[in-house]
């Protein structure tokens, strides 16, 4: 729904938390709204539960000359009220999906992962992005980071994680500054194709987005969630099913993975240290090794851009190893899932006159990969020696 | 980059070692957002000023590319009449700590050796 509001000079964006029963959605909301000095709108709530959603609206930063304004509204998460999830869903420029990090939530987390999947993919433009903000980090059972990436893995999802506890206000302004960044990969997106819209935004404020709902509901849910609300409980959403498919994951995760076979002839050369002799026998002094890149690329320069950003995003919180061959090129291997590699002569002391061969590496990779794009990207990123260097990144395959 | 707590906790750090602080942010270069902020008065605007300051480090980015400059931006150091102004770049360039000063209160060398004190546990 992203609109540039010309006449206030800002470009509107809606950030929608999204995410099962109890996960702290509200929670993560109000302790957003707490930090950035803005008050949090609930139309109506049940026993603590939200009932429509909570409202934030923030106006911070730039973007191209323009203030960004921030529609930020939290999903009820109730199965009850799906109706009002999917609207909400489907005006979304960026989705932060507060993930419960309890063994009970965890299931529910991926039961309500694919309904956001679902629901998502039969939007028309530019991929809306997810975040997974996994929270309740400070809980002692707290499930460990990675088999939350074994599970996204698993339902094919390129999404950015951000640790946090909303009851403390931890992470929650990260994962947020994160989405918005999605986002405007996405507005950018819709100007390069001439789709993004101008004028007023259509739904303007807490109040329009409240009226908006009943009209389109009719009165006719309000009654029977007041007649018959429960609240929804985690158990419910479990089954035999999803529980036997995680474990089935984790086993898979330990069997292992195997190297991405070479594609090309300088991938396929022995991986060379660094040091290495002369003709003489006396150690060469080692190359410089570039900083990989992270999510923080500039905006534009990484292609697909909002999947790409992700990948960029869990190869910047990990460390990484890299490896120089004969040739000069760098390469390393990431969590066990990327391959990232860049070649000697991809470097350029200007992003502008990297550029064009960023486009035509994106061009290549579309045409012969058409099927595959989420499982690589490339970026052009600086390499913390003053220039800029052209990453490729693969998806390993596992066995 | 660390989290809200610790960036908090660093501003923290840096006021207790500069007098006369007027507001302090961590802001994310891209977008102009804080990513963490304190403001000690009311009549200034710290997300405005984030913003723009934003727009500010990435047209000095721009001249130095324009000058084919190769060496990196460490800090901004900004003189008003009666005020301070502060922008520090983190290493890899995707964040910077913004502060401004009473300048009756402090000067230029404080500022600037009690944000390269402190940085080390923001990055």
């Amino acid at each position: 729904m992203a609109v540039l509001d010309s006449q206030n000079n800002a470009v509107v964006i809606r950030v929608v938390y999204d995410g099962a029963p109890l996960a702290g959605k509200t929670t993560s909301v109000c302790a957003l709204g707490k930090g950035l000095g803005a008050g949090v709108f609930s139309p109506a709530e049940l026993n603590g539960r939200t009932l429509y959603f909570d409202w934030l609206d923030y106006t911070g930063g730039l973007f191209e000359g323009h203030r960004i304004r921030c529609q930020i509204v939290s999903a009820p998460g109730q199965t009850s009220l799906a109706v009002r999830r999917r609207q909400l869903l489907e005006s979304a420029d960026v989705v932060v999906f507060v993930g419960d990090s309890t063994p009970a939530g965890f299931d529910a987390d991926r039961a309500y992962l694919g309904s956001l999947c679902s629901v998502l993919r039969q939007l028309v433009g530019p991929p809306i992005g997810i975040v997974l903000q996994a929270n309740k980090r400070d809980l002692p059972d707290a499930v460990p980071v990675g088999r939350m990436r074994s599970m996204l893995d698993g339902m094919d999802m390129k999404v950015g994680v951000v640790e946090s506890i909303a009851t403390e206000g931890s992470g929650i302004r990260e994962a947020f500054v994160f989405a918005v960044r999605l986002a405007l990969d996405r507005v950018r997106e819709l100007m390069r194709t001439g789709e993004l819209k101008t004028g007023r935004p259509a739904i303007d404020s807490a109040q329009e987005l409240l009226d908006d709902m009943k009209r389109r509901e009719d009165g006719a849910l309000d009654l029977a969630v007041e007649s018959v609300l429960t609240h929804t409980r985690l158990n419910a959403l479990r089954s035999p099913t999803v529980a036997s498919e995680v474990l089935e994951q984790v086993v898979r995760e330990d069997a292992g993975v195997n190297e991405l076979g070479s594609r090309s002839a300088q991938a396929a050369q022995t991986p060379q240290r660094s040091h290495r002799l002369n003709a003489t026998g006396h150690w060469l002094a080692e190359r410089a090794q570039p900083a990989a890149p992270n999510e923080r690329v500039a905006s534009g320069m990484v292609w697909p851009p909002i999947d790409g950003r992700t990948i960029l995003q869990e190869i910047g919180s990990s460390s990484v190893q890299l490896n120089s061959s004969v040739a000069g090129d760098w390469f390393g291997v990431v969590n066990d899932r990327w391959r990232i590699h860049t070649q000697a002569t991809a470097v350029y002391s200007t992003i502008e006159q990297g550029r064009p061969a960023l486009i035509q590496l994106a061009r290549n990779y579309a045409a012969t990969f058409r099927s595959d794009t989420v499982e690589r990207c490339v970026a052009l990123a600086e390499d913390g020696q003053g220039k800029f260097r052209l990453w490729q990144i693969q998806r390993l395959e596992r066995t | 980059m660390a989290n809200e707590k610790t960036l908090m906790e660093a501003i923290a750090r840096i006021e207790a070692d500069v007098g006369g602080v007027i507001a302090t942010a961590i802001v994310d270069l891209e977008s102009g957002m804080t990513l963490a902020s304190k403001s000690n008065r009311s009549d200034f605007d710290l997300t405005v000023a984030s913003a723009y300051n934003s727009e500010l480090v990435k047209q000095k980015l721009k001249i130095m590319q324009a000058l084919n400059l190769k060496s990196t931006l460490e800090d901004m150091l900004l003189t008003l009449s009666d005020q301070l102004h502060l922008i520090k770049i983190f290493p890899g360039g995707a964040a910077f700590l913004y502060l401004a000063a009473d300048r009756s209160a402090t000067n230029l060398a404080i500022l600037r050796n009690a944000v390269n004190k402190h940085s080390a546990s923001i990055t």
